[in-house]
């Protein structure tokens, strides 16, 4: 057996046979559950008066809970990787046996990514049953949004466990980590687009100009797109407009500032590579946000004093 | 021939210089116990040896292999139980050792062989489908041992292998690192139990503050500590012990009229011996009072 997949065997071991996994997912089904029943009263208010819309709301506020799961869990699942095992010593032991430390880091990170991918997996087809017992109509057109989503839901959480690697080669204590890796993805996803959006429109409002104007408003989408390219949940929006609705974010933006807030986007039929081929600059922002902190982590983790 | 190489080996963290010029060499088939006090650069030592620290000079070779240009090599041959260490805790006692084997090229018999020997050998047998968090901290530190022997080294590093051990876990530690001397292996240990260190080693070397104090044979070094601090010779005579006026001589301490502890800068016994027979009186003990380990460990520390 090759050393690499050695380590990865034993880290899907270990991953899953920890209370962290269940705990995080029991706490993750049962907000699935409340989020379910929620999307079905939404849908009974609003669907009466546009079922489409309503149900497009369910469908987008669905993938975003899912994208927040894999967030923490992704980060919380590589922030403990490196400093428990310095913390405990097993780290000492396993690397003096033949086995190189890049290709156990390799080993590590492949093991827990796969934890991921199953939990996330658990979580989605969890949260989707919810759905379908509670009644909600998500339509075949949900459910291959949903597959051709999958490629980049993976790689979203690649971004999230990289985040967490690095976290844990520069924090020594595991338990500071795992709380620095719940507080990251929350911050990243959910505070810092809010705090972003609300400075731009305040600024707007500042300069004494509403930001109803359609011009205005583009200008204020702009800023506030810049200010999002840091995060990764903003590049993943983007890549399922792609796909659902084969609009990029320019056009994205220019629909929007002329339709204002009650835009409603209807999907599109375009093919996945076209989707792609929109997306391609979001992707590749996913991927290096990826590479980027594994990077580091990985330059830190071999020059680490493993004393 | 030699196991270990280490030459010139430093390392500092920060101002503090926890390895300095290290040199020193350890031969096939001997147990070298590595002797100092807490925090006297040990266990920096062996981790560098290891390749886990990153050495700020010095070179460290196994077996004819350098250690950092050639780790894989060095690691296929050696064993290492480190101090303060566990095992996968969430695994039980037999995964843990089957990770272990899983990076060496055994067939899943042999893999299987060796396991069920190694548990066997460290009393671990009956507790193999037990999860490591339930063990005791012996029978932690017993499946430590029994990892670091998994690919039946030819070179076994222990770090401090009986700390924390009851006395009959430490007993079969030490039957063990005999065991694979009797093989031909080669066995370099950190302790700072002196009387571990004096019933195992071959050789030892002291290390206080980075720097190696003493090296050698127990004898070796207990010889060139009484060179160095003078020798102790108690001598008994039949009638009254007279006055000592021999050159070397540093002081007499008498006992009773017949007894005397006599301290020189050398082994004065021929002359003292000469000296009596002269005078007419004899001898009914003369022995050179040997420091123990102890003492030379103590004064290493504190006096050199």
């Amino acid at each position: 057996m090759s050393s690499i997949l050695n380590v990865s065997m034993k880290e899907i071991y270990e991953g899953i046979k920890t209370k962290r996994l269940l705990i995080v997912l029991v706490v993750f089904l049962m907000t699935g559950a409340g989020y379910a029943y929620w999307i079905k009263s939404t849908i009974m208010r609003i669907g009466l008066l546009d079922t489409d819309m309503a149900l497009n709301a369910a469908q987008n506020s669905q993938i975003s809970s899912m994208m927040l799961f894999l967030a923490i869990l992704g980060a919380i699942f590589g922030a403990d990787a490196i400093n428990r095992e310095v913390e405990r010593g097993t780290i000492k032991v396993t690397l003096s046996h033949p086995i190189y430390r890049d290709q156990y880091l390799l080993g590590k990170f492949l093991g827990r990514m796969a934890v991921v991918i199953m939990a996330f997996l658990i979580f989605a087809i969890g949260s989707i049953a919810f759905l379908l017992i509670l009644g909600v109509p998500l339509g075949s057109e949900f459910v291959a949004t949903f597959v051709k989503m999958l490629p980049f839901f993976v790689l979203f959480s690649l971004v999230y466990l990289s985040l967490g690697f690095l976290l844990s080669t520069f924090i020594k204590k595991p338990s500071t980590a795992i709380i620095v890796a719940v507080i990251l993805p929350i911050f990243l996803e959910i505070v810092y687009p809010s705090v972003a959006s609300t400075l731009v429109v305040l600024m707007s409002l500042r300069e004494g100009v509403a930001p109803t104007n359609p011009i205005v408003l583009q200008e204020a989408l702009k800023k506030v797109y810049l200010l999002l390219s840091p995060v990764p949940g903003y590049h993943m929006d983007n890549i399922l407009n792609a796909i659902k609705y084969g609009v990029s974010i320019s056009e994205f933006s220019e629909l929007l500032a002329s339709g204002g807030f009650s835009l409603t986007l209807k999907p599109s039929n375009i093919s996945y590579l076209e989707a792609i081929g929109i997306a391609w600059k979001n992707i590749v922002a996913l991927v290096i946000m990826f590479l980027l902190p594994f990077a580091i982590a990985y330059a830190k983790f071999m020059k680490m004093e493993l004393r | 021939m030699k196991a270990i190489e280490v030459e010139n080996l430093t390392k500092s963290y920060g101002d503090f210089k926890a390895v300095d010029e290290l040199s020193f060499e350890v031969y096939k088939g001997e147990i070298f116990g590595f002797l100092g006090p807490n925090g006297a650069g040990k266990t920096t030592t062996i981790l560098s040896m290891l390749g886990l620290v990153i050495p700020d000079k010095g070179t460290v070779r196994i077996l004819g292999n350098d250690v950092f240009r050639e780790p894989i090599k060095v690691k296929e041959r050696i064993g290492f139980l480190p101090e303060n260490a566990t095992l996968y805790e969430e695994l039980t006692a037999w995964r843990n050792l089957e990770f272990f084997a899983n990076f060496y090229s055994f067939s899943k018999q042999e893999k299987e062989k060796r396991i069920e020997e190694l548990l066997n050998l460290v009393g671990l047998w009956e507790a193999r489908y037990r999860k490591v968090k339930t063990f005791s901290k012996g029978m932690k530190q017993r499946l430590l041992l029994a990892q670091a022997l998994i690919n039946d080294p030819e070179v076994l590093i222990l770090d401090e292998p009986t700390s924390g051990l009851d006395p009959e876990g430490a007993y079969l530690v030490k039957s063990i690192v005999r065991e694979e001397r009797k093989k031909g292996k080669t066995v370099f240990f950190s302790s700072h139990i002196l009387s571990e260190v004096e019933e195992l080693s071959d050789r030892v070397g002291i290390i206080v503050k980075g720097k190696l104090r003493a090296l050698g044979t127990l004898e070796e070094i207990k010889k060139e500590f009484m060179e160095l601090e003078g020798y102790e010779i108690k001598v008994e005579t039949k009638q009254a012990l007279p006055e000592i006026d021999l050159s070397g001589v540093i002081r007499m301490e008498r006992i009773n009229e017949n007894k005397a502890i006599i301290f020189a800068k050398e082994d004065i016994r021929e002359q003292l011996s000469e000296l009596l027979a002269r005078k007419g009186i004899t001898i009914v003990s003369l022995e050179v009072e040997e420091p123990s380990l102890e003492d030379v460990f103590l004064r290493t520390i504190y006096k050199r």
